[in-house]
């Protein structure tokens, strides 16, 4: 003991060193934080280790809506009015208000509120878009509305730079930094898409279309991306294997498989219905809603490096329903509390007053800073029997594709161990602590990985070296 | 939570933070991308249709401004060494600015960092003056290399769906492939790609030689 407690002094100036050159080096850009919520609270903003969403209290979300129409054809034709439009979008709401598990509700406030140069009409019409845009962005930054925004012909997303290819995008405004609740936020969708024109531009049948959106009203609702069956990306696009299908949430990075509705599935897979249910819990009985407790368990635990100790972060966990493992499946990523971006205060010129404009990288304004939630899952799932699956997200998942807390998706360390099935019941939580094999050794395998575990797992981790030495020999 | 975990201590702490950025700094990062929105996949032929540049560069500065004109957007004012150009006439020296809606995109620059070497697929600047890749994280290409410096390129889709179908589209076009660039169509790319046959293919598909 002596020795090991010798070593921090010695050991911060080594993390200050690896610090240093990190400042040097070229890093992965990381930011992005959780799989299952897409905002965590940092100890800077919000609430630290607790996902940003919505004030459940404060229900209903309230938004406005463009007063244009959603589509128009390129000769100018309207082919969905203002008033199909908005039912579009209504509907495309209750999509996630209709779980009977979460407690969301959304209220259209009318048109949207003239500011600034934004003085009412169709957002994106008379050559004004970018500039009715950025008036609206700012109103939406002061928490005053959230917009929604048609832009029926394109002209908007192509004047903010877009190429033709994009379909529609959330943004967040605003949050309430002491509770770390959204207070604000918008959406923009492109009409192109549904302008009856296969033609000159692309076309998606109005399913696809209202996947797409609706997945982006899951961001806007805090979620994040999903990685569950994702060997569809090996599939035929369009045409994946329907019990894949069935269990790909709509939060699944990419468009890649036929739409979940016109293959006869509900709009949102299990894992969808999970994760929204855990991040707007329904708690006491209410018309038309199931208590979340009542209907949900959770698969809590924290996956390790080979030594036990160390916590493995960005590891997608799933849990596969046994009689139902692609159909019915949940997932989390592995220390999605915590930041994929903890930045640094080392070399700043003030470390004990660190600022950006003094330090290179003062990290994420995201995530939790607790170590103790590096690896740690929390998977909700239905009740039933189920077995776990570890793996990497997949190399393609980056950045605006990402899944969890990683903005580049590192590989799984080392292999799954083969876990039992485990079963749980509405309102339990079981601990599923996972041990990776067979990981990249720690730094200091010799000693405090040793010194913590129990004596006979380290005589038997030392049998286990002599012999594997022997067998090599 | 396991057991172990009672037994941390500040060793163990610094350790866990010093394997957590090696791990980091050891990882090679693709090009990245805007964060929130959704795209239709696209391949290598028509993002070459679309784009008004294409050029490999290296990042020289990556600024987070707001718009000149419209204050309440955020963009990423981003500058590149051209190392060579494909498509259009950026220069010697080429620069853009994109529109990021993100807060996670701020902190980041978009993943735009000084020193990458990226291959862009640019639409041509709106009258605001704004640009993009391609289908956002499909038209940016990170390059790197083997350790004979042999080039790679990999988009933030890890190239996949790149190559589908540009051959048929290539003849629609009354394009004519040479044999080796539609040998190299019929490949269906995951992961990186010789960054030579993807210049080849750029070049054929942009109507070059």
């Amino acid at each position: 003991m002596g020795h090991r407690s010798s070593h921090p002094n010695n050991l911060q100036k080594f993390a200050a060193i690896v610090f240093s050159a990190l400042l040097v080096l070229p890093i992965p850009a990381i930011a992005r934080v959780p799989g299952g919520p897409r905002d965590v609270g940092s100890p800077t903003l919000g609430v630290s280790g607790v996902p940003m969403t919505w004030n459940p209290t404060a229900m209903p979300i309230h938004y406005r809506v463009d007063p244009g129409p959603m589509a128009i054809s390129p000769s100018g034709t309207v082919v969905i009015d203002n008033a199909a439009g908005r039912t579009r979008v209504q509907n495309m709401f209750n999509t996630w208000v209709n779980v009977p598990t979460a407690s969301i509700a959304f209220q259209n406030d009318g048109q949207l509120l003239s500011s600034g140069a934004y003085t009412g009409g169709p957002v994106s019409s008379g050559g004004n878009g970018v500039a009715n845009f950025n008036a609206l962005i700012a109103s939406c930054n002061n928490g005053e509305q959230s917009p929604v925004i048609f832009d029926p012909n394109g002209n908007l997303f192509s004047d903010l730079g877009f190429s033709a290819d994009i379909i529609g995008f959330a943004f967040s405004c605003a949050f309430d930094p002491a509770a770390g609740h959204i207070k604000a936020a918008g959406l923009a969708m492109n009409g192109v898409f549904q302008d009856g024109n296969s033609t000159n531009n692309f076309e998606l049948t109005a399913n696809e279309f209202n996947q797409a959106i609706t997945h982006e009203i899951g961001h806007l609702l805090g979620l994040d991306h999903s990685q569950i069956n994702v060997e569809v990306l090996n599939e035929t696009p369009l045409h994946c294997n329907t019990a894949d299908d069935e269990g790909l949430p709509l939060m699944f990075p990419v468009l890649i498989c036929q739409d979940r509705v016109t293959a006869g599935f509900p709009a949102l897979a299990p894992d969808d219905m999970a994760w929204i249910s855990r991040l707007y819990p329904v708690t006491s009985p209410a018309s038309g809603k199931t208590v979340t407790n009542s209907a949900y368990g959770t698969i809590s635990g924290t996956v390790y490096f080979s030594d036990g100790i160390t916590a493995a972060q960005g590891v997608n966990v799933i849990a596969r329903q046994v009689g139902n493992p692609r159909s019915i499946a949940f997932s989390a990523v592995s220390g999605y509390l915590f930041t994929g971006n903890p930045g640094q205060k080392v070399t700043c010129k003030d470390p004990a007053n660190p600022t950006p404009a003094t330090c290179s990288n003062l990290g994420s304004s995201f995530g939790s800073r607790t170590a103790s939630q590096i690896g740690t899952f929390d998977i909700p799932v239905t009740p039933g029997t189920y077995t776990i699956e570890l793996e990497s997200i997949n190399a393609n998942f980056v950045g605006g594709s990402s899944v969890g807390p990683l903005f580049v998706p590192n590989p799984m360390p080392g292999t799954a161990p083969t876990l039992g099935s485990v079963s749980v019941r509405a309102g339990a939580t079981v601990d599923v602590n996972i041990t990776l094999r067979g990981t990249p050794q720690r730094f200091d395998p010799f000693e405090s990985s040793e010194l913590t575990v129990g004596d006979e797992l380290w005589l038997w981790d030392r049998q286990e070296r002599l012999l594997t030495r022997a067998e090599t020999r | 939570m396991s057991p172990s975990c009672m037994g941390y201590t500040t060793t163990h702490l610094a350790w866990r933070i010093i394997l957590f950025f090696l791990l980091l700094v050891s990882y090679c990062a693709p090009a990245s991308a805007q964060r929130g929105a959704m795209a239709v996949p696209r391949n290598l032929s028509e993002m070459v249709d679309e784009a008004g540049v294409i050029l490999r560069g290296q990042v020289v500065s990556a600024k987070v401004e707001p718009h000149p004109d419209f204050p309440a957007l955020w963009t990423v004012s981003v500058t590149l060494r051209v190392e060579e150009s494909l498509k259009g006439a950026p220069g010697n020296a080429y620069s853009f600015r994109q529109f990021i809606w993100d807060p996670r995109d701020r902190e980041d620059a978009a993943g735009y960092r000084p020193g990458r070497d990226l291959v862009l697929l640019l639409v041509s600047p709106s009258a605001r003056g704004l640009s993009s890749p391609v289908g956002l994280e499909q038209g940016r290409f990170q390059i790197t290399s083997d350790s004979s410096g042999k080039l790679y390129a990999t988009n933030g889709r890890n190239n996949i769906g790149l190559f589908r179908g540009i051959a048929a589209r290539a003849n629609a076009k009354g394009l004519s492939l040479t044999p080796h660039a539609v040998a190299l169509a019929t490949v269906e790319p995951q992961g990186p790609i010789a960054w030579n046959d993807l210049r080849e293919l750029i070049q054929q598909l942009a109507g070059g030689k």
